[in-house]
């Protein structure tokens, strides 16, 4: 499927995804789950819709996202995709982001690492050390 | 949530505040009601912690009500209506009249309980 309904669905759901990682990274700053509960699941209604348009890899250009958290949970998503791509933008994340963003690229990477991140499920909810 | 027994520092509860009121908008616009949720119970936190400050602390959101999004200076003048009426319903009258969508729903339903006696402040 192809033209201005595509384009006008995909670009829609690019959105609401920005919005679903914006908010899961919220969720992990504040230590609030249920954010992190709310952000995570609308990042999964976003890419099953994405999949059902065989369009995943319009997530790519959310890889150069100014805001961590979008970049994060966009590489999550792409790791299968383009693995190349996706791993250097989480290392890069985990090697120098200031926000919990770097706490959520380690996880990722560890899990891809132990054959656990499939690009299906970006985030886990978890705590964080109490302030 | 890690707030137990003590008081997050009020930086950190405005930048709570202003996530929860974040969600709270993104929820509205892609009609989620689990985003929407999060984001009511995360603002009505960041209040709690706010007064459990003392009755200044408040004045701590007035940065918010010049915030680039709309629903968070609406929200942010909704909790400031008691510290400073005039210039939180000027705002709130702002934004109804002007704002985009959300926020003019969200100014709206704040003005119309202020007008009632209903809003909890």
């Amino acid at each position: 499927m192809t033209g201005g309904n595509y384009d006008f669905a995909v670009r829609f759901l690019i959105e609401q995804f920005k919005r679903a990682a914006i908010v899961t990274h919220f969720g992990f700053e504040d230590e609030d789950r249920a954010m992190q509960r709310a952000g995570i699941g609308a990042a999964k209604r976003v890419v099953q819709g994405l999949d059902a348009f065989d369009a995943r890899l319009a997530l790519a250009p959310l890889l150069e996202d100014p805001d961590w958290g979008v970049r994060v949970s966009a590489a999550g998503y792409l790791v299968k995709a383009l693995p190349e791509r996706a791993l250097a933008v989480l290392k890069e994340i985990r090697d120098h982001c200031p926000t919990h963003a770097r706490i959520t690229a380690s996880h990722m990477l560890w899990n891809y690492e132990h054959g656990e991140l499939d690009g299906s499920a970006s985030h886990r909810i978890r705590d964080t050390p109490k302030i | 949530m890690s707030d137990e027994g003590q008081n997050p520092p009020l930086a950190l509860v405005v930048k709570r505040f202003k996530h929860a009121a974040i969600a709270l908008h993104y929820g509205y616009e892609d009609e989620d009601e689990a985003m929407q949720l999060a984001g009511i119970d995360g603002l009505n936190r960041a209040i709690e912690n706010l007064d459990a400050f003392g009755t200044e602390a408040r004045s701590a959101l007035i940065p918010l009500l010049e915030d680039s999004d709309q629903v968070v200076r609406a929200l942010a003048a909704r909790d400031l209506i008691k510290v400073m009426p005039e210039r939180a319903l000027a705002i709130l009258r702002n934004i109804y009249l002007a704002g985009p969508m959300q926020a003019r729903l969200v100014a709206s339903s704040i003005l119309e309980r202020h007008e009632r006696g209903e809003l909890k402040i």
